[in-house]
């Protein structure tokens, strides 16, 4: 039964479809992929000519490459966490009978979403600090006497930036779950399945495009953050984003900046591919 | 993103829940406790969602000078402050301006691309898709840095066009991303009877197409508007020295000042975005009963 | 028609937007090259209000010229380089910033020369105010300051060894990590037994030895002077690596802490004008304005750091005077971190210091 077709059918021809297309074209053109493209040339100049040395500089100083490494890795916390936070989250969602609950929480998830994310950054700083709500109702409970360091550490910029990724990863999951067709969890049910093999050999499969997108959105921008450990973190949790605005205002070696850039591009490239190999993009643009 | 998709889901589950109905009553024996923990740990993860963001709003009517939960007394200074100062007054002037122009621009063009994706012929759309909606995935320092130098020979840096423009770039892949999504669920066989019909291709767009697609564009614009009112580190490079924009003005109170007056400029945020929200169910529902007709 | 009125709706909506974002601009958005007033950045907060009370407002009260201060956040070289890049000159002056930021910026093309002969005051000020590309306004103090319950009368510190003596003083400490972490190191180094004079060029590995020692009990690494003031208003830790405008700050506030004057040492904060202002002999003359000792006591008043100009002392309330670094008393003990033996090196080696900091801190 189902009520529509595929939107596929081509209305526009080849000159209609390239009009409609080119200011949007011509303006990511001229000021966004011009202007990326030429972070290579300038990152390439030392001092006047060409040359290698900030990469070199960037791979032989230990510093650089151990930064790289840890916002790597404090994204992959963040995706991980995400998806164990908000997969069930969706798939509660999704199945819930409940017509105006199911409403309230897809409300709940995309309140964040409306308020920015440096109100939410700072929502969390509020919390954690030294007079913030947990220390103040860990005291008065006498649980601890003295406040704890919550803040401007790595914990401080997981909590945060989870906090602010989790609609991005529930979002796309419950939309594929939405969508699956029920008769196939019923078949399985009937043929005999519990419900969790159900799970696992139906529906989970089923979802994974939207558990693509949602890891794969999540990581990438948790790669590129700048705000939240800006605001939440310490000097351990020094990431590339932040080591790039330091290069670019504060010590002006805008030419390094530019090759960390570089990298940083390189490395986000990289990971969509992997995504892509793995997932297979089509699938989560045409869902 | 997920309003519009969320409105086709309606459009499309009406039927579904018939079905519902009949299989609850089977299966009401099974997963009990299963639910029940998975019901708590939505509702423990909802908590930790909303609770911080709201968390600020009673904050904000403290009497002291610094946070602190509970709040100390009951005082308006920090509204009336934001209100009233010309430091808070003029960046949020300045944000709603761009936010709107940015929104009107980004769904124009965005809408134009989307169609020309979903229902034109494009060399290499896959590529193309990807590029359109690349300014989301690309680190936004790094664009940001990249922009700067080009802004800066152009002479647009602090100007209201090159700001537009910046927020139009990483807008845009939201229009494209819900209106796309929109244009591939609706039944196409009512534009093909438009065309039929003798309707051009404007015509068809006019009377068919956008009034189906109206939610999608609404869920657009709200995000593009939001992005832009919310944006920080395009606006830190590009702003220039005597523009201010809101997020700017709280980030740098931050950094230097713990004080209430953010918690204020928060709240306005939430109270705004709560009633955004509000809004857009009314329309939903509108839309709804619009659209159940055909 | 329900779909008319929607769409009404939709329409006046739009073109509410559209008028709204064509209205003119607020006032803040300063005329660009023909001026008639004197842009000057500032950091904010009441650093900014305190040179504004000393320095803008009497400025204009006298010469007519109107000076506003505009707030640069953390990002002011890349502001400069902007504005030398589209040869569109917002700032007229930047204020308080330290002479290796400074000397990067003059170097790199973003600073006028003075000129001596409009700011012809500069006599009576520190040794090392009158620099060629700017001239010192106040002091930014290092020193280390101790919690009073903690360390009662008898058991306080005395020294950067004394912070670095866990043992014997313990407690949570707290350091700066703003950027510029040569006084950090030179601070370690003195407290292994350096003269300030030896500790430059950086001894890296004998100075991050030390460091690793503090490391653990480092509680708070501050970024910003309210950070820093609001831990020792908390008593989040018992000893401070702090500056002093911010410790008179805490104390004022009724911190329970005490400033050690011993092996201070402090910073010049300059002045400087920008390149190719419309404004510069104007910006000049402001220069030369803030070199008046009876105005830097206005600002000492309010931020409580120290004015270059010694005679700025006698201008302030009794209470104050004895805690000025530039007070007979203290001045003697008290020394410019500039001019110990190689402090080019510091200039020179900016970036590699911040960079081998770095590498430290993230471990």
């Amino acid at each position: 039964m189902k009520l529509t077709q595929r939107g596929s059918i081509r209305h526009y021809s080849l000159l209609q479809s390239i009009l409609l297309a080119s200011p949007l074209l011509v303006l990511l053109g001229i000021f966004y992929l011009i202007p990326l493209l030429s972070l290579f040339p300038e990152s390439l100049q030392h001092e006047g000519e060409f040359s290698l040395e900030h990469y070199y500089h960037f791979f032989r100083e230990p510093l650089y490459g151990f930064i790289l490494f840890r916002t790597i890795r404090i994204a992959a916390y963040v995706t991980v966490i995400c998806f164990l936070m908000g997969y069930p989250v969706a798939y509660s969602m999704a199945y819930m009978k409940n017509r105006k609950l199911s409403n309230l929480l897809m409300i709940c998830v995309m309140l964040p979403f409306f308020t920015s994310i440096l109100v939410r950054s700072y929502a969390w700083m509020v919390i954690l600090q030294t007079k913030g709500i947990i220390n103040s109702f860990l005291i008065s409970l006498g649980i601890i006497d003295r406040p704890m360091s919550l803040l401007y550490n790595e914990m401080a910029v997981l909590i945060g930036m989870v906090h602010i990724m989790l609609p991005f990863m529930i979002l796309p999951i419950y939309t594929v779950l939405k969508n699956l067709d029920r008769n196939l969890l019923r078949a399985a049910r009937n043929l005999g399945a519990s419900a969790v093999k159900a799970f696992i050999k139906v529906t989970f499969p089923l979802s994974l495009p939207g558990v693509g997108s949602g890891v794969m959105f999540t990581f990438i921008l948790s790669l590129g953050f700048f705000i939240t450990p800006a605001l939440l973190g310490g000097p351990k949790t020094l990431m590339i984003s932040t080591l790039i605005e330091q290069q670019i205002n504060r010590l002006l070696n805008w030419n390094f900046a530019g090759a960390i850039s570089v990298i940083l591009l390189l490395t986000t490239i990289v990971v969509i591919a992997v995504f892509d190999k793995i997932v297979g993009l089509d699938k989560i643009y045409k869902e | 993103m997920a309003s519009a998709m969320k409105n086709s889901i309606i459009f499309l589950s009406q039927p579904m829940a018939l079905f519902e109905k009949k299989i609850t009553m089977n299966q009401k024996q099974n997963g009990m406790a299963g639910k029940i923990i998975l019901g708590i740990f939505t509702g423990i993860v909802f908590i930790f969602l909303v609770i911080p963001t709201i968390l600020v709003v009673p904050m904000s009517f403290t009497e002291t000078r610094y946070l602190v939960f509970p709040p100390e007394g009951f005082s308006l200074q920090w509204h009336q402050e934001f209100f009233t100062n010309k430091k808070w007054v003029e960046p949020t002037i300045f944000s709603l301006k761009l936010a709107s122009l940015t929104t009107v621009v980004s769904l124009i063009i965005g809408t134009m691309a989307s169609l020309a994706l979903v229902r034109g012929i494009i060399p290499g759309k896959r590529i193309v898709h990807l590029f359109f909606l690349s300014p989301m995935m690309i680190p936004l320092i790094v664009t940001a840095f990249a922009v700067y130098g080009m802004f800066a020979n152009f002479h647009l840096i602090g100007t209201l066009p090159g700001l537009v423009i910046a927020h139009t770039i990483i807008g845009v892949p939201y229009v494209i991303l819900i209106i796309t999504a929109n244009l591939y669920r609706f039944d196409t066989s009512l534009e093909l009877a438009a065309r039929n019909l003798g309707a051009n291709s404007f015509k068809t767009f006019t009377n068919v197409t956008l009034p189906l697609i109206k939610p999608g564009i609404i869920a657009a614009g709200v995000f593009c508007f939001i992005e832009s009112l919310d944006e920080l580190v395009l606006v830190l490079f590009l702003v220039g020295t005597t523009r201010m924009t809101l997020p700017l003005r709280m980030f740098s109170e931050i950094e230097f000042r713990i004080g209430p007056t953010v918690a204020a400029a928060s709240t306005v945020f939430i109270i705004a975005a709560i009633g955004t929200i509000i809004a857009l169910s009314f329309i939903e529902k509108k839309e709804k009963s619009i659209g159940l007709k055909e | 028609m329900k779909k008319s009125k929607l769409n009404m709706f939709f329409i006046s909506f739009l073109i509410g937007f559209m008028v709204l974002s064509l209205t003119p601009d607020g006032t803040f958005s300063a005329a660009q090259a023909e001026r008639d007033h004197i842009v000057v950045q500032t950091w904010g907060g009441k650093l900014g209000e305190a040179q504004e009370k000393a320095f803008f407002e009497p400025f204009t009260k006298e010469t007519g010229i109107k000076v506003i201060g505009v707030e640069a956040g953390t990002s002011v070289g890349g502001k400069l380089a902007a504005m030398q890049r589209s040869k569109n000159i917002e700032w007229d002056i930047i204020t308080a910033d330290y002479e290796s930021y400074n000397t990067k910026y003059y170097n790199k093309g973003f600073l006028e020369e003075v000129d001596y002969n409009i700011v012809d005051n500069t006599g009576d000020l520190l040794p090392s105010s009158a620099k060629k590309w700017g001239v010192a306004q106040y002091l930014e103090g290092i020193c280390l300051v101790y919690n009073t319950n903690s360390f009662p009368e008898g058991k306080a510190p005395k020294s950067y060894k004394d912070f670095f003596n866990v043992a014997n003083f313990p407690g949570p400490r707290a350091m700066h990590n703003w950027g510029g972490p040569t006084d950090n190191l030179s601070i370690a180094l003195m407290a292994d037994g350096l003269t300030p004079d030896q500790c430059l060029p950086l001894d890296y590995e004998r100075a991050f030895k030390v460091m690793d020692k503090i490391k653990p009990h480092i509680k708070v690494w501050y970024t910003s002077g309210a950070q820093l003031v609001q831990a020792l208003l908390d008593e989040e830790v018992v000893m401070a690596i702090a500056t002093d405008g911010r410790a008179k700050s805490a104390i004022s506030m009724g911190a329970p802490i005490k400033i050690v004057w011993n092996q201070s040492f402090y910073y010049l904060g300059y002045n400087c004008v920008v390149k190719g202002t419309p404004m510069k002999k104007e910006a000049m003359k402001l220069l030369k304005f803030c070199n008046r000792p009876e105005q830097q006591a206005i600002f000492t008043k309010i931020i409580g750091y120290t004015g270059s100009n010694p005679k700025a002392v006698q201008y302030l309330p009794v209470e104050l005077q004895k805690s000025q670094s530039t007070h007979p008393d203290n001045i003697n003990n008290v020394f410019n971190f500039m001019t110990i033996k190689n402090a080019q090196w510091a200039v020179d080696n900016v970036d590699t210091v911040d960079e081998k900091w770095n590498t430290w801190i993230a471990r």
